[in-house]
């Protein structure tokens, strides 16, 4: 999972001079990544209509489109290309929920960067969405909304580190990288965050105990 | 940004590797780390747990939405029967996991695939069935299948357990250890990330390197065929002294064995080198390797041809689904799942890369059948020997293209030590057309046979000539491929019909998918109408003698290629009607009205070429982010180059020579630096060439005698009005003089148009020679500037005549050496043999013949090499019919024969000027917009009616005389500039001479009037008797 920089500068070499061939390497790098993203951010109400793929696809595109602005900022080029996958994340959920979406703010910028809904949003459902057991169905709309309101009471940074580390697999200094932060400061807000999310977790009601058993320990 | 981990918080650190590790599927637990780190231990207990669950969680969450999960954080333990142990490693097909089957006892492996992989019936039930058929093979080569099931909505297959390792890994293994042979480039983490080597692979290439392999009793008796051992003794004596680490170490192999068993008791393994798990410095290989390599390929091609009995194919033979187990037997897995799986594989993004690598090219078209399966075992042949893929590229369009064009290089061209015949039978396996390779996996075995135990081997190499035209043959599967762009091309249509692009966001999308409708259209035309700029569509061959050629696409129009033609000219209009407001995509489209342009030059459409390549130039021209870019303007002189030869070839000499002019101050106006490139002088060379040539090349200009193909003067000054006229002494009109007279004699008898001055000729090609014949020296490979070059030679000679005749011959000769060495090199191009002719035959008249209508040996030379030209010629014509340009030289050809016989043999020459009529009546009704056709015509029928009065077929001469009248005047009215006036009116004179003769006095008075009537008052040229 840890790209060694030489990979990264030499891609980031190449990108900046327009190389296509980079820009498709640099995909098919992380494309595994990227598609986890889109999966774990898309709004429930698109799953099923939206294939995490086309987003990937329209966000190369974009991405080729806008090769020759790489150079503009200084973003390593996973980071970027992440950054464009999200904008067409964005514009997919815009498109297709339209008017629908929720709240006027659903859409929330962390870091620098639009997302379509909020990272709580995103991290409530996976937490929650692991009740499969038609048994525990009745309960879970119910522990949704107690899970969000949960997770949003968190600081929008911390969500958003556990979001990148966990559902996006990112390493530390590319989540440092993305939020604008100083590794060391990235770090130590994790920590800190895995230890409030435990502590918000178990004051719901119910939560723990339904989930997997933790390995032997 | 790099930063030193110690400043991070070290639980957090600990908490990546953690995840880290339960993500590669292992099963990490939390008491090791309480144990390893006491000093965190209550933290970790405390938050560890909290860890775990969230990466769990993502497994139930992808269940929950139905869409795919990622396998990363799959902890199973148990599916059914089976205890998950550890994943061994993971592929494009799912994870393997090691499992331990409890009712049986038994170790197994387990293939977990992905879920989303199955989701609709069709493919699930695909899917059972190709694992029924895999689970009906028993082969010891082949990875026995077990069994399938399903838990949890994940699929599985249960296979034995091979404790071996991919040859992917082995690869990568030797790749490292071979600086030297290395794929090249750098790898620019292109191809998909090999699996950790390991111990094992190490130790396990390392036996590969050394030969120290068997095979195991089992196979040899099994393998289709013989059962005698394969321990028949190298002949290493007769080798040379390998590099390999056996003669440092003793040589110890013991004679009559191939190898010893890597697990033999009789080498403790302290002393045995190999059992180190270290690799060596480098890896050098030699004789040992090679066979293990062929050993490696008999195995999997013995397993291949029993499958395919079984009627089974594989369809992704590659080093990642061949184990070699620590006996040295290859098993292959994963049969047939890739068409079980398959799910349009073709349009997802990047997803399929990595396989396509070694993907026979009829299987990109969709055709698989058990060469496919041999040809890509082939490729993984030619990767074990060479250490590098045979095809390397990340981007998916690059790798389809060079697949289906492209041939990898030699492989003796990378390791000069691998052998002969072993290159030989990977180059067979890997042959393009199918047709070529070995016809089945087990005549690929067998020729490995042959190889292992020292017999010749079956396989023949294929001479250079014999590649060259397979690979025209190729062709032909470019049109296979075009069925997929064309539905490409047709969404594309679909999406930029209007009204349909509203958002700017649409629209963008529909530029991206014209680039790339561009790119794939380009790509075809490439192949049917080449750039004139050597770069991209060549091909490289080697040669008899090992040397490299690069191989030129073929230039000249089939009728297929016209039709292709036709069609991309839609698309291409398409495009070019396009507005672009990006930069880049306007480049584009200029492009593509330079091809436009090119196309309908190529099929004769000059008014409709010239627009198209005037909104070119206009679009290149457009204020865009690189101005001053010496290759954006190599590239508009270069249309500016082609509308002038549009502009000559209708008539129109001064806007063609302006528009050459044109193109020589685009090029000078190229900043200094950027000078240098080939391409740049190429252009430039050219540029000359055109502006030294003159008019007169294509149809042009009424040929006032008929001295050569394509009607230029050629000849002595004064005297000549071209050998078909009969000799001088011959008196009278009647013997149908080669038309009227000539020009008054100037400049060597050329006709004169305004502004080309010979002597500025003669400079511009000089320059053009000089700037040629360095880049030749430069670049010897580039057939493009060798043809130049001769022909420059060509038209340098033509201008020196009279002046200075030594040269002139000499050039002659060396344009003839050139276009000799060309057309025997590249048999397949016709524009050089077509060019040979024509210098052939401009020989023919070049001779210091002064006296050549009595000398019979000048005559008899003269004749040979019109008889050269004709051969040449013919071959040509009958080949492509449908380039008129070969048709019209043929014509010249029998035209000038045809004078040359006039005297000696008259029937002789009544016959080949009726054969001339024939073909250029053919010409003349297919083009009827080229006047230049409708004059020869004329010239032909005069030739004709001057001949037949001289044998005393009067009345046929009359007609004869009359249809050429009726040309000339169809010719006029097609053309009124054409400055044939004089030609028509002579011809009416001689008309009415005739009809004296045969005695109808009424119509001759009449022509004779027509005559008077037509007589040109102004430019008080004389026009007759």
């Amino acid at each position: 999972m840890t790209d060694s920089l030489a990979d990264s500068n030499e891609l980031s070499t190449r990108l900046k001079c327009g190389d296509r061939d980079a820009l498709a390497a640099l995909f098919a790098q992380y494309r595994d990544r990227l598609w986890r993203m889109v999966s774990f951010r898309m709004d429930r109400r698109l799953m099923g209509r939206v294939d995490p793929d086309d987003v990937l696809q329209e966000a190369y595109l974009a991405a080729a489109s806008r090769l020759e602005h790489y150079g503009d900022g200084s973003f390593s080029p996973f980071v970027w290309m992440r950054m464009i996958l999200m904008q067409t994340l964005t514009d997919v959920h815009r498109h297709h929920l339209g008017t629908q979406m929720r709240d006027a703010d659903r859409e929330v910028v962390v870091g620098g960067c639009r997302y379509p809904q909020a990272t709580s949003a995103s991290l409530a459902a996976q937490f929650v969405g692991h009740f499969t057991s038609p048994s525990r169905a009745a309960v879970r709309a119910e522990m949704l909304t107690q899970v969000e309101q949960a997770v949003a009471a968190m600081e929008p940074i911390d969500q958003e580190i556990l979001a990148l580390r966990h559902f996006e697999e990112l390493t530390n200094s590319e989540v440092a990288e993305i939020l604008g932060i100083q590794q060391k400061a990235a770090s130590i807000r994790y920590v800190r965050a895995i230890k409030r999310l435990r502590g918000v977790l178990s004051h719901v009601p119910g939560f723990f105990e339904g989930s997997q058993d933790a390995p032997d320990g | 940004m790099p930063q030193t981990d110690d400043q991070r918080d070290p639980l957090e650190v600990l908490a990546a590797e953690f995840v880290e590790r339960q993500r590669s599927g292992q099963r990490p637990s939390i008491s090791e780390y309480t144990a390893k780190h006491p000093e965190l231990a209550e933290e970790i207990e405390e938050l560890f747990p909290t860890i775990a669950a969230m990466e769990q969680l993502k497994v139930h969450k992808a269940e929950a939405s139905g869409g795919r999960a990622p396998l990363a954080a799959l902890t199973l333990d148990r599916l059914g029967d089976f205890r998950i142990l550890g994943e061994i490693g993971r592929g494009g097909m799912g994870i393997v996991y090691e499992a331990f089957q409890e009712s049986l006892g038994r170790h197994v492996a387990v293939k977990v695939l992905p879920r989303q992989s199955l989701l609709n019936s069709r493919q699930l039930q695909r899917f059972q069935r190709e694992s029924q058929t895999a689970a009906r093979l028993h082969h010891s080569n082949i990875v026995p299948v077990f069994g399938v099931g399903e838990q949890e909505g994940y699929h599985y297959i249960v296979m034995q357990l091979i404790r071996g390792v991919g040859l992917d890994s082995i690869l990568a293994e030797l790749q490292q250890g071979s600086p030297a042979q290395a794929p090249s480039g750098g790898d620019r983490g292109e191809r998909p990330p090999a699996p950790p080597s390991g111990a094992e692979a190490v130790r396990l290439a390392g036996l590969l390197v050394r030969g120290q392999f068997s095979l195991s009793r089992d196979f040899a008796a099994s393998s289709s065929g013989s059962v005698e051992s394969l321990n028949v003794p190298r002949a290493e004596a007769a080798v040379t002294p390998p590099f390999s680490f056996a003669v440092t170490e003793g040589g110890e192999k013991p004679s009559g064995s191939h190898g010893v068993r890597a697990d033999e008791g009789a080498r403790p393994a302290g002393s045995d080198p190999g059992a180190t798990s270290s690799r060596p410095e480098t890896w050098r290989l030699g004789p040992p390797y090679w066979q293990s390599v062929a050993v490696i390929g008999l195995q999997v091609a013995d397993a291949l041809q029993y499958a395919h009995a079984h009627h089974t194919l594989h369809r992704d033979v590659k080093p990642a689904n061949l184990l070699l187990d620590s006996q040295g037997v290859v098993w292959i897995t994963d049969f047939g799942l890739a068409k079980a799986m398959e799910q349009d594989n073709v349009t997802q993004t990047g997803a399929v890369v990595g396989t396509l690598r070694y993907m026979a090219p009829e299987q990109l078209a969709g055709q698989t059948d058990p060469r496919s399966d041999v040809y890509s075992l082939g490729l993984t042949l030619y990767e074990l020997l060479t250490l590098r893929p045979a095809f390397e590229d990340t981007d998916r369009s690059s790798l389809v293209r060079m697949i289906t064009h492209g041939e990898p290089v030699r492989p003796r061209k990378i390791n000069s030590s691998i052998p002969r015949d072993l290159e030989t039978i990977v180059l067979k396996a890997t042959a393009h057309d199918p047709a070529d390779r070995y016809r089945s996996a087990g005549d690929l075995a067998s020729d490995l046979r042959n190889f292992l135990e020292d017999r010749p081997i079956a396989a023949r190499r294929a001479s250079a000539v014999e590649r060259l035209w397979r690979w025209a043959r190729r062709n032909r599967l470019v049109a296979a491929l075009t069925a997929s762009t064309f539905v490409l091309l047709i969404l594309f249509a679909a999406v930029t019909t209007a009204g349909y692009v509203r958002t700017a966001q649409e629209r963008r999308k529909a530029e991206a998918v014209s680039a790339l409708a561009l790119e794939a259209l380009d790509n075809i035309f490439g192949q049917f109408a080449p750039d004139r700029i050597p770069s991209a569509s060549t091909l490289t061959v080697v040669g008899d003698s090992d040397e490299q050629i690069t191989v030129p696409v073929q230039p000249v129009l089939s009728k297929e290629a016209a039709a292709l033609l036709e069609h991309m000219l839609a698309f291409y209009d398409r495009l070019a009607g396009e507005s672009g407001d990006d930069a880049k995509l306007r480049r584009k489209i200029a492009e593509a009205n330079r091809r436009v342009g090119d196309i309908r030059q190529r099929l004769g459409q000059y008014e409709e070429s010239k627009a198209a390549y005037l909104r070119a130039i206009e679009l290149y021209r457009r204020p865009a982010a690189s101005g001053a870019d010496a290759d954006l303007r190599t590239e508009i002189a270069r249309i500016q180059n082609e509308l002038g030869n549009v502009c000559t070839a209708l008539n129109e000499w001064e806007t063609g020579r302006r528009s050459y002019q044109e193109a020589l101050e685009t090029l000078k106006a190229a900043p200094a630096q950027s000078t240098a490139n080939p391409q740049y002088q190429y252009e430039l060379a050219r540029t000359h060439y055109y502006l030294g040539r003159g008019p007169g090349r294509s149809p042009g200009p009424f040929p006032l005698s008929l001295g050569g193909p394509r009607g230029r003067h050629r000849g002595p000054p004064g005297s000549d009005r071209g050998p078909i006229g009969p000799p001088p002494e011959r008196p009278g009109p009647e013997k149908g003089e080669a038309g009227p007279p000539p020009d008054r004699p100037e400049s060597a008898g050329r006709p004169r148009f305004p502004g080309w001055d010979s002597d500025d000729r003669d400079r511009n090609l000089q320059k053009a020679i000089a700037l040629l014949e360095q880049l030749v020296a430069s670049h010897p490979a580039v057939p493009d500037y060798r043809h130049l070059l001769a022909r420059c030679y060509r038209e340098a000679s033509f201008h020196g005549f009279g002046h200075r005749e030594s040269i002139t011959s000499e050039s002659m000769e060396r344009a003839t050496k050139i276009l000799q060495a060309l057309v025997a090199e590249y048999p397949d191009v016709p524009d050089y043999r077509y060019d040979l002719s024509e210098t052939y035959a401009m020989q023919a008249n070049l001779r210091p013949f002064s006296r050549e209508a009595t000398d019979p040996a000048a005559q008899k030379q003269a004749r040979g090499m019109l008889e050269k030209a004709l051969a040449i010629s013919e071959e040509l014509v009958a080949e492509h019919p449908n380039v008129p340009d070969y048709a019209a030289s043929q014509v010249h050809i029998r035209l000038r024969l045809a004078g040359l016989l006039w005297l000696s043999d008259p029937t002789g020459a009544e016959a080949m000027l009726r054969k001339a009529f024939d073909s250029q009546s053919a010409l003349v009704r297919r083009f009827p917009r080229t006047s230049f056709y409708r004059f020869s015509m004329a010239i032909i029928q005069d030739l004709l009616a001057g001949l037949l009065q001289q044998r005393g077929k009067l009345p046929e001469a009359r007609s004869m005389l009359e249809g050429s009248i009726a040309s000339l005047q169809a010719a006029i009215a097609r053309d009124p500039n054409a400055p044939i006036r004089g030609v028509l009116a002579y011809n009416y004179m001689r008309l009415a001479d005739l009809l004296r003769r045969i005695g109808d006095e009424q119509a001759a008075a009449e022509a004779a009037r027509q005559a008077e009537s037509l007589r040109p008052s102004r430019d008080g040229r004389d026009s007759g008797p």
